[in-house]
């Protein structure tokens, strides 16, 4: 399948009618439209997308309402009554036919806003032969897509309609390719398939049931037979209806799941900053509880030295004082003249002994009042003296000691204020607003009700197998009583007939597709070597054909799920240039053989290099033109020469954009005429 | 193909040939979606009746 033109009219960039023609030679295959940044390379890209299924590829972050699909220039240009088209066109080709493509839309201006109303729209898609031998065929509009997605499989359209700036992305707009059933497509098992459900898996209208039902029996009991199974052939098509219910549901929880799990993937960063974030708060509140018992602790120490340490001077100097102006003194540690007093009224001493007036006692006490204070202060001058000494002990550290205390509270404010300022910048860079503890949730809603929906498929699967056991159980019962008739005899030939056709195409089905598996890993192992050179990696598809990279280790080759975004291209690029020359190869072999068709896609690439080194651009680039059987290249001029393809370019184009114009056009540069 | 058959044994060129004229037709209609399920269900009656018909 070629493409051999692309017609477009107001379409994004593009004012007016540009048509590309593609070059569909067989050695110079290439097309390439060169243009500088920002002029309208990937709006042909668009053009492509939108002319085939109907919806451009869109920015994760916005939706295809954001994107305006007539040109600016138009629609500026229209007032509140007039109506302007936007208009693509695909022309594709065969051996055989030639597929024209064409979508329309109509617009009106919500006058005097700058917003373009959808008036109508159409697809329209016509089928020629290109030997004119049966007139043209317009494929009925409800068809349109269908017809379309064999001919160009729209989960692979990622790959064959290839965005280099985006194409590390493992999904279109959040869904992820079914890529086994358009290999089947590209490889013509899509038509086994096809052909098993029309011979007998859609039910009472199939082939075989068909045949079934002209046998006819003896008497009621054949009639109760028959009744009975088309009772319970009706309760396989429930069965069946009831599956594609589930199955539709259970696309939709794969849907959501990969949704999600890919905001996960997307917002890891997020995440994780938002777990530091959770941690640096707590960590905040410990130090900030620190800090406070920190300078709880330098307070006190200072209230309970701080004095003694102030007082050292003044004190040394009242010591001297003393010395000097009281050197000998009586000192009577602790008492005071008030304590005589006390003795003498009561009339006994603390030893018990009695003192009266006169007696010698009396008088001894009266002597040793005169030595006490107030009338003497030996006795203070000796508690000063002892107190001085005391706080000369105790105050001998204070000073390293509030250093000691007044730095560790400073260490500990600073860590506080250190982590504050980190909570500060996270707050600046992180969205707070993501709860990923939601989105987990979720995942595990949709995981259980996914199983929930598999095990009600899976019952009933196991329903249907049972039921198909009844029914071959009540054939032979039917079989036994069918009436022996040359009619029913024919009819009996041509239902095993019907039934061995099934049967081999059961089996060559399943050979084949595992045939075909086994080539395709094998060859986008060897293709991924020949272009990137990867000595420690190797790639392979799964049961499913989803792409995995396999790292060396110590035990052997090991799935490594978070890949670069140069491995995810490099993937992605083994992946499609094998499914190019994998069918490629096999219409080659097929031609003039009993089998049936495999088909094959052209590649069209938007700025493929962009995110790729000189080296690989080279192997690369080198590599397309052999294994695709058309190339359509858009990308910057001043990156051509890096490919080196000019040898298989059939057409150059050029995009010329005035700086004065909002709109761009297309032009043929030169190549084959 | 094997088993107690009332028809004679189809001869392998002629179920391959049988094989091949139904996945075209299936093709073709896969790229044209001109018949439907039924249509081609019946087309597909009409070349199996064909083949029985022919003594092998």
């Amino acid at each position: 399948m070629k493409f051999k033109s692309i017609r477009m009219k107001n379409f994004m960039r593009y004012k007016g009618e540009n048509t590309i023609e593609f070059s569909c030679d067989r050695k110079k295959n290439v097309t390439v439209v060169l243009g500088d940044n920002t002029v309208g390379k990937t709006t042909i890209a668009q053009a492509f997308r939108f002319g085939l299924y109907g919806a451009i590829s869109t920015d994760r972050r916005k939706s295809e309402d954001d994107y305006l699909l007539l040109n600016n220039d138009v629609l500026a240009m229209m007032d509140a009554n007039s109506r302007a088209d936007v208009l693509v066109e695909i022309v594709a080709t065969d051996e055989e036919k030639t597929y024209t493509i064409m979508r329309q839309i109509y617009y009106t201006r919500a006058f005097p806003q700058m917003i373009a109303r959808e008036a109508s729209k159409k697809v329209t898609l016509h089928i020629s032969e290109n030997d004119g031998a049966n007139a043209d065929i317009e494929v009925d509009a409800n068809k349109v897509e269908e017809v379309v997605n064999e001919l160009f499989p729209k989960d692979l359209s990622h790959y064959f309609l290839f965005d280099g700036e985006r194409w590390n992305d493992v999904t279109i707009g959040g869904v992820r390719e079914n890529i086994k059933d358009s290999v089947h497509i590209l490889t013509g098992l899509s038509s086994y398939q096809k052909a098993m459900w029309h011979l007998k898996d859609m039910g009472s209208n199939s082939v075989i049931r068909k045949f079934k039902g002209k046998i006819s029996g003896n008497g009621n009991m054949y009639d109760n037979l028959e009744a009975e199974r088309e009772q319970m052939e009706r309760s396989i098509e429930k069965c069946q209806e009831d599956i594609k219910v589930i199955d539709i549901n259970l696309q939709n929880c794969d849907r959501k799941i990969r949704e999600l799990e890919q905001q996960l993937e997307e917002n890891r960063q997020t995440e994780e900053m938002q777990k530091k974030y959770k941690n640096l708060c707590t960590v905040r509140r410990s130090q900030a509880e620190h800090a406070q018992a920190e300078y709880r602790m330098l307070v006190n120490d200072f209230s309970d030295k701080a004095y003694m340490l102030l007082a050292k001077p003044m004190i040394k100097a009242s010591l001297e004082m003393v010395k000097s102006v009281a050197g000998e003194r009586r000192d009577i540690p602790h008492m005071h003249q008030d304590s005589i007093d006390y003795i003498l009224r009561t009339g006994h001493c603390i030893c018990g002994t009695k003192i009266l007036p006169d007696s010698p006692e009396f008088e001894c006490l009266i002597e040793q009042r005169n030595y006490l204070p107030p009338a003497d202060i030996g006795s203070l001058l000796g508690e000063f003296e002892r107190t001085a000494k005391r706080w000369n002990n105790r105050s001998g550290e204070a000073k390293s000691d509030f250093l000691q205390d007044a730095e560790k509270a400073d260490a500990s404010v600073r860590q506080y204020e250190d982590t504050c300022n980190e909570i500060a910048l996270l707050e600046r860079q992180m969205d707070e607003r993501i709860d990923f503890g939601e989105i987990r949730r979720r995942i595990r809603q949709y995981r259980d009700e996914s199983q929930r929906f598999s095990n009600q498929k899976g019952e009933l699967q196991g329903r249907i197998e049972a039921l198909k056991r009844q029914i071959e159980k009540t054939e032979s019962d039917m079989r036994a009583q069918e009436a022996v008739s040359e009619e029913n005899k024919k009819w009996r030939e041509r239902v095993e007939l019907a039934e061995a056709v099934y049967e081999r195409m059961n089996h060559d089905f399943a050979e084949k597709e595992q045939k075909i598996f086994a080539e395709l890993n094998q060859q986008i192992q060897s293709n991924f070597s020949r272009m990137f050179n990867a000595k420690d990696k190797r790639i392979e598809l799964d049961k499913n054909y989803n792409i995995q990279m396999l790292y060396q280790t110590e035990n052997g080759y090991r799935e490594e799920k978070n890949l670069s975004e140069g491995e995810k291209i490099a993937r992605n690029f083994a992946f499609i240039v094998t499914i190019m020359e994998y069918s490629r190869k096999r219409k080659a072999q097929n031609v003039g053989k009993d089998d049936v068709a495999s088909d094959t896609l052209p590649i069209v690439l938007d700025g493929p290099f962009s995110k790729l080194g000189d080296e690989n651009i080279k192997l690369i680039a080198k590599v397309l033109p052999e294994v695709s059987e058309q190339v359509i290249i858009f990308m910057l001029r001043k990156d051509w020469e890096y490919t080196g393809l000019d040898e298989f370019v059939g057409a150059y184009y050029s995009i010329d954009k005035d700086a004065d114009k909002a709109y761009a056009s297309v032009r043929k540069t030169g190549g084959v005429e | 193909m094997e088993g107690d058959l009332a028809m004679a044994k189809i001869p392998e060129d002629k179920m391959r040939a049988m094989i091949f004229e139904i996945l075209n037709m299936e093709r073709k209609n896969l790229r044209s979606k001109a018949k439907t399920d039924q249509r081609m269900s019946e087309e597909i009656q009409k070349l199996i009746i064909t083949y029985s018909k022919m003594r092998f």
